[in-house]
Parts: C-alpha cells; structure tokens; sequence
C-alpha cells in the first residue's frame, strides 16, 4: 500500500489543569463544579495568551491573538510545507530502517505541537493579592491530558490548521467533560485520557476517550457503539487501548523490535501468494531480559512472542510473561511439579497451548505432522490459518522450537516458503543483523529436520471486539 | 593568577571621603555589583549605618574585635540591602577601613565577615535557581593615613579557603552599557493550607516552573549561548546607551509521565492564592554576556520579588488565630508594592516594597539609612506596579503594624536587644558586687 497523498498529521499536546475545591459531598454539587471547572479551562484556552509552539523550532503561534506569529516571516498564509523547514530534525533509528523499507510502508511524517501560555502580560503590572478563605473544603485537581490530531495537506495554510486545531481542541474538551460526568463516582473521577485510531479507509484516524483505570473489558459496550457507528466488524479489536495508533516519532520503550519481517524483501516464488501474520508483535529471543536460556529458552521466547501479538492486538491487557511465569502457569494447571519452577527444562507445543489457555484464556489447535518432510503438504492449511486467523504460530521438534510468521503457497505448485523468526538469536537488537543473518527471513522445505516429528500451536484469535 | 575588580570611579571618592571623616575605630560596608565567569564588577558601595549604644563603653580591651551584635548589625544591612537589589545585582563583598594600628586584626575581621555576610544574604532565597558560577567574594581593606587599598577574594563555599589577591581597577561608566531586561509576569499560585501547615512546596514546586520556562526576546527565540548583545549592534558608535530588552515568558503546559488515573483531591482547610501581576528588572554586565545568563538574572529577580514579599506578610496570613477570624470569612492582603529608585550616581535602578499607606517619604528614608544616599522625589518610580481596586482589607491594623515592623528595618530590633544587653551586663553586674560585699 503506496500513500499517495502528501497528507502528514498534525499533532497538539498539552496538559490543561482542571481544578475546583467542594464544600459537600453531594453530587449535584460535584456536577456543577466540575462544569463550572471546565469553563475556566475553556476561558483559558481562548485567552490570548494561549500559544502553539512548533516542537524542535522556534515559531510559536497566538491562535486568539489575531494569529500572531513568530518569527515575523511566517504569517497565517504561510503553507505547512514551508513550516517543516523550520523544524530541526532530529536523528532517530528509524531513519535507519527506512533505506531497507523504500517507499513499501512510509510512515506519515507528523509535526508535533505544544501548547503553552504566556505569563508575561503586555498590561501594566497590578500589585499581587493574597487572597484567603478559611472554610474546610476539598480540593481536587487533575490535568486534562489533551492530544489532538488532524491530518493536513502540505500546501495548507497555517492560519487554516491553527483554526482547525482549535476547534479540535474545543470538542476534545467537551468530549473530556462528557467523559468525566459519566464515569465519575462521588469524588474519585477517573482522568479521561484521549486515544487515537487509524481504522481502515475511509474512516481514517479518530480519537475516543477512555477513563484512565478503567480496564478494557468494562468499556465494551463504549466499542460495541463504535464499531457500529463506524462499520466495523463485530469480531475483532480496533478501539481498544493497544490498538491505538503508534506514532512513528515515539519511541517503544521497551526495547523489543517490533515486527522485523516487514522489513524484508518477497520471496522468489513463482505463482504464488503471501499469507502472513495480521499485526504487530516482538521479537524474543535468547538472553534477552538479562536472561540467559541459551540452548533451553527457545520454545519460551517462541511463546512470548505469540503472547506479546495478542497483547498487540488488544487481546490482553497482561504483560508478556517471564519464564518463571510460565513455568508457575505449567504448575498450576497440573501440568508440571513444583521443582519445575526454577528448572532449564524444555517445553513444547502442547505446554505452550496449555500457558496461553491460562494465562490469557487464548484457545488454540494443534498440528501434528509426524515427519519434517511432510510439512510441505499443510500448505492449505497454514495459509488458511494466516487468513482467518492471523496469528504468529509455534512450531516445535526435533530438539528446536521456532515462530513461523507466514508462508509463501502456491496453490497452482504447491511450492511453498516459510518465514521463520528463530529465537535461537544471542545478540543484541540490531535489525540489519538480524535481518542480513537470517534470524528473521524466508526458508525453502529443507529448514526442517525431515525426519524428526514436529507439532505446531496455532492459536486462535477471540471474536470480540 | 586572582580575580579583577572593575569599580565604578565614584566608589574611590567614597571611600576617601569615609576615610577622611574617621573618628571611629573602624568603618565597615558592603560592596555591590555582578559577577562573570572571567571578571567581576562592582558599582556600589555603602557603609554599615550608624548604630546607637545605648552604653558607650569605652573599650577597654586591647585591640579591637567585632563583638556579635557588630556582626548581627553588619550582616542585617547586608540582608536588607539585599532585597532592595533588582535582577543581576548581588552583595559581592564587604570592606573595612581600618587605622594602621589596627590593620593585623582587619584581616580576620574581614574574613568572617565576607562569610557571615554571604550566609544572610542567601539564607531567605526560596529556590536557589541552577547554580551560580562564581563563588568568590571580595573584602577589602583600606588604611584610614595611607588611603592604600589591599583586596583579597575567598571562596565563600569552603569555609577553609584561604585569601588570594585580587586587582581593584577603577573604571568610569562601569555599568553604563549594561544592557536592562524587562518584563511584567503574571503570578497565580494556590498555596494549599493541609490541616495548619502551610504546604512550603507550593511555591518551590512555582519556582521550579518558573526555571524551566521559555522566553522569547524582543519577541523572538533565541540560543541560550550566543551573545545577547548581537554584534553588529556592538560596535556601532551609537550603542554607548543602554540596551533595554521585552522579555516575554511561556509556561509549557507539559504532561506529566506520571501515570495517575484519579483527580487528586485534598482536604484542605484554607484556600488561600496569590495572584498579581509584577514587574521585573534585570542588568547583565557587559562583558559578552550569553542569553541565557540574562535570563536567568531576569527569573531570579522574579523568584526573589515574590518570595520577598510573600514572607513579609507570612507570619501574618498564615497564622493560626483561625477561632478569631471565624469560619467561612473571606480575607484579601495586598502584597507590598515594589517602586524603583536611583540611588547611585549611573541608572541602575534599586527597588523597595511599600505598603499601601506608604509614600515618598517613606522610600526616602529607607534609602538614606540603607543606602546612604539622599534620594529625590524625581528619582523614585512609584508607577511600574499600579495598586489594583482596593480589595477589602479588614485587617489594615495589622498591615500597619508590619509595615513599620518593615520599615524600621529591625533597627527597633537591634535597639531593644541593645537595651535589653545593657540591661543584662547591669544585672549581672549588680549580682556580682552583691556576692562581693556580703561577705
């Protein structure tokens, strides 16, 4: 999929403070005051003394001051396009990636904006007051996380975007306050925190926002709405938490490579299709987490991977788990003694299916193939299973575990090419290495041990939403 | 390889005029100016105001030693005096003209005095922005016959230091082309009272805010490490004036990583909140200062104005006589008023804080016993910071009383611990005799 609009976004942030204090209890005073609060934030953002700064340049923007700008030879006229000129670039890995991807996935660029206000008034100075007020009373206080994104044109105008942003910024707000009278309960009011989806064309990017704490799985009936309103299927996740947008400038902050297979080239193979896995996961792999399982850790770090997809996906809100994690997991299903806690013992397919029924409730099936050359024939099925299901699968056998991601089938020959993610890797996050050394590619048949027996796990996606 | 004094012309005559006049045993002062990573500056000097004995004790002791309440008195003119610099300007140092016999002693008189001088003076910053550079002050000692000059630095940061030379140059028109910096910045602060303690972070957690803020100069955005003076503006003949600068300052609105998914909420028995808007003066030396540095002579004026005032109401706003003030009772103070004065020979603008019963007269006091100066009516700008509609102020006595609390400047302080040391030394005079002639 080629971008073929010169479309980038537009993003604002900044944290708005929300305060009022409450002399009772009572919920229609709460609701008052909170309203009252959010005009205050409202006065705020239309004061004149409300500006954008351009992130990483020096143009900052009086949107209610007859759009004041500086520096002076930029004025509401100005295009976007001239505007990027004056941000200061900033060297980021994925730069790096980028010369390997060519022009296959460009992610859009985006220019960040932050909002301030200015303290410093062109007003005469008026002595400073203390103003007191002794009654008992509680105080509350939150920042209102704003985050809007509009996506611009490159030949509009600025004086255009500001306006269009601000008025983002207004509904934002209003839709913030919705949020808060709703989910609100007495004086605990969860923060709403806004979140940004990039469905499918032509709906595009939308924001919705969610009341912080509040896990996934008590906000269903807010997606089941959504989903409605804007079309989408009724069995699988776009609006929850993981499924938000990742911007290309932010950085995971984990650590992990996401998703290395699409930075490879296709495989030679004539007449046939990919079918591969649908969405973003990790790369695990030995020594990783300062663990070392090397020569034991392979079917583990294979399963962290298929773990940390459906956490992608919006599946789980649980964290990928350690090998000791999935050890106690083995325990406490009856399906390992206690000393296997602690121990390098190896596990397989039905241990991993077994792990991921209980520790994310993930079903999945498994397949047997009782020779290494036979697995050439389940081309059908491991291509029927990227389509409808597509998640990464677990493969086991011989003495090796492995991740396939997707194969290449031909229907017509019935060739077929395995992209493999191999967590037998000892080194260090390095994408090209990884990539040029074949720790993540394409193999032939001749990958597999042919006469060894190999199970593989192919878990099944849940049809929710 | 010491430091270099560049001295304002005037201050020579000064200290000759204080030497000439001497018909005590010593005479002290402090220095005033600003310091830069390769030299120093100073453009004022002011002697200790006369004290009043209560007792004139003709010392009987060999030599002479500043006895504790000499100290008190010295270091509390170099705290006063202070708070009356704007932005840039600092208490570099202190001098002693002493008489030839007495000049052995000067010089450890002189360091623990340059010591105790610098502890007062920093003592009441609620923040210390990110750190001075330069921590050596100055003690001079001049000889009332020879009128010779002998000027040392100490690292005011060890308290081992030991003296090393310095040079005093004077200088016509030292700070003449000191470039100003201006702004008026709006204050809105809530001071949260949880149960009867005034929560103190309220106004580090502003003051830190204010650290990290951007400004913009003349209206633009500017690097930090470049000159502020841009060159060719430099060397124009027609730049011997000087530069004055619009600062303008952002707050970011940032979003903390916090992680917090709750408003908070705190019982809270007072609401109190300072709220204003003043004005901030600033100089920076002329010896290739960067932006940033007169940024944050700017900001640390603006840090020093509102804790100044804010701890000259504190005892009496936040004072627990909650029974008196009944519940539910709304109270506005309005913070002293900050007026600017010429008090030396050059431009430099000093400030003072008046209350709303205050006038001319006041100021003119202040300075003539702080600053040893005689200020005229023309000098003195009563206008930058304009007193808003006058809120209600049902506590006007208790201004009163703090204003001339303030403006006696604890000179009533030291003559009543005067009197009341006096009185002591007679008591226990009185103890002893009796112990003597009973027997």
């Amino acid at each position: 999929m080629v971008l073929e609009d010169q479309g980038i976004f537009c993003r604002v942030r900044g944290a708005l403070e929300l305060s009022f204090s409450l002399h009772s209890k009572e919920e229609a005073t709460i609701q008052k005051a909170i309203t009252k609060a959010v005009q205050d934030v409202s006065l705020q953002v239309s004061s004149e003394y409300f500006v954008f700064n351009i992130c990483g340049s020096p143009v900052f923007i009086w949107p209610n001051r007859n759009l004041k700008i500086t520096p002076v030879e930029i004025t509401p006229d100005t295009p976007c396009r001239e505007i990027q000129k004056y941000i200061r670039a900033e060297e980021e890995e994925s730069d790096k990636r980028s010369s390997r991807k060519k022009d296959k996935k460009r992610p859009r660029d985006i220019i960040n904006i932050n909002l301030m206000m200015e303290i410093s008034k062109s007003s005469l100075s008026s002595v400073p007051t203390i103003h007191q007020e002794h009654k008992k009373h509680l105080h509350v206080e939150m920042n209102l996380p704003i985050d809007v994104v509009i996506l611009v044109q490159l030949e509009q105008k600025l004086g255009v975007i500001v306006e269009h942003l601000m008025r983002e910024i207004c509904n934002q707000l209003s839709d913030m306050e919705k949020s808060i009278h709703k989910h609100m309960k007495e004086t605990c009011i969860p923060i709403p925190q806004p979140f940004h989806f990039l469905l499918p064309e032509p709906i595009g990017m939308i924001s919705v926002i969610y009341p912080a704490g509040v896990p996934d799985d008590q906000l269903t009936m807010i997606r089941k709405e959504l989903h409605n309103k804007f079309h989408l299927p009724e069995d699988r996740p776009y609006l929850r938490r993981a499924n938000a947008y990742h911007f290309p400038d932010e950085r995971y902050k984990d650590g992990y490579l996401r998703s290395p297979h699409l930075f490879l080239s296709n495989p030679n193979l004539e007449d046939s299709k990919l079918y591969l896995v649908n969405g973003v996961y990790s790369y695990h792999h030995y020594m990783q987490d300062r663990m070392d399982d090397n020569g034991w850790g392979c079917a583990y770090r294979s399963l962290q991977t298929v773990c940390s997809w459906f956490k992608y996906q919006g599946y789980t809100e649980k964290s990928i788990p350690t090998h000791k994690e999935i050890q106690q997991a083995l325990v406490d299903v009856g399906d390992k003694p206690k000393s296997f806690i602690g121990s390098r013992q190896w596990i397989g397919s039905i241990e991993v299916q077994a792990v991921l029924d209980h520790l994310l409730g993930i079903t999945s099936k498994i397949l047997f193939v009782s020779q290494g050359s036979e697995l050439a024939s389940k081309g059908r099925e491991l291509a029927n299973h990227f389509s409808t299901e597509g998640t990464p699968v677990m493969i086991g056998g011989g003495v090796l575990a492995h991740t396939i991601l997707g194969v290449a089938w031909s229907e017509t020959t019935g060739q077929i090419k395995y992209l493999i993610l191999d967590p037998h890797y000892t080194g260090a996050e390095d994408l090209n290495t990884i990539l040029d050394k074949g720790w993540c590619g394409w193999k032939a048949s001749n990958f597999w041990d042919q006469n060894a027996y190999y199970n593989l796990c192919m878990p099944q996606r849940p049809k929710v939403v | 390889m010491g430091r270099s004094y560049f001295v304002e012309e005037s201050i020579q005559n000064y200290l000759l005029s204080l030497s000439n006049n001497f018909n005590q045993k010593h005479v002290t002062g402090i220095l005033i100016g600003q310091t830069s990573t390769a030299r120093d500056f100073i453009i004022q000097a002011i002697q200790t105001p006369p004290k009043e004995e209560p007792f004139q004790n003709p010392s009987k002791k060999k030599g002479f030693h500043l006895d504790e309440t000499d100290e008190e008195w010295i270091t509390e003119h170099a705290r006063q005096v202070s708070r009356m610099l704007t932005g840039g300007l600092a208490i570099l140092g202190v001098f002693l003209i002493v008489p030839p016999t007495l000049s052995k002693e000067a010089s450890n008189m002189l360091r623990r005095l340059v010591f105790a001088v610098d502890t007062s003076v920093t003592r009441w910053k609620v923040v210390k922005l990110s750190e001075e550079e330069v921590y050596d002050r100055v003690t001079v000692q001049m000889c009332s016959e020879t009128k010779k000059v002998n000027c040392r630095t100490f690292d005011v940061k060890d308290p081992l230091s030991s003296p090393k030379p310095a040079d005093w140059k004077y200088q016509n028109g030292v700070s003449s082309t000191w470039p100003l910096l201006q702004c008026n910045v709006e204050v809105d602060l809530r001071l949260p009272v949880i149960a009867s303690f005034v929560e103190q972070n309220g106004l580090k957690n502003w003051a830190l805010k204010m650290e990290k803020c951007y400004y913009l100069i003349n209206g633009q955005m500017r690097d930090p490490d470049k000159e502020i003076l841009e060159v060719h503006k430099k060397n124009s003949r027609a730049s011997a004036h000087r530069e004055c600068f619009s600062i303008q300052l952002l707050v970011p609105l940032m979003q903390d990583d916090q992680g917090d998914c709750m408003a908070m909420v705190q019982e809270c028995s007072k609401n109190i909140i300072l709220k204003g808007v003043v004005h901030c003066k600033a100089y920076i030396h002329s010896n290739k200062p960067t932006v940033a540095d007169a940024v944050r002579a700017l900001k640390r004026d603006l840090l020093d104005t509102i804790s100044i005032r804010y701890e000259m109401l504190f005892e009496d706003v936040f004072s627990s006589n909650e029974d008196e003030r009944g519940k539910g009772q709304k109270i506005d103070h309005a913070l002293p008023q900050r007026v600017f004065v010429q008090a030396s020979s050059s431009d430099i603008l000093s400030c003072d804080y008046i209350f709303r019963d205050e006038t001319f007269i006041e100021v003119k006091e202040r300075f003539k016993e702080m600053f040893d100066c005689e200020v005229s009516e023309d000098k003195v700008d009563l206008l930058q910071e304009t007193v808003s509609v006058p809120a209600v102020c049902p506590d006007v006595e208790i201004c009163q009383e703090h204003s001339s609390m303030v403006l006696g400047k604890n000179v009533e302080k030291q003559k009543t611990a005067g009197v009341a040391l006096a009185i002591g030394v007679a008591l226990l005079a009185l103890a002893a005799s009796f112990f003597y002639f009973s027997d």
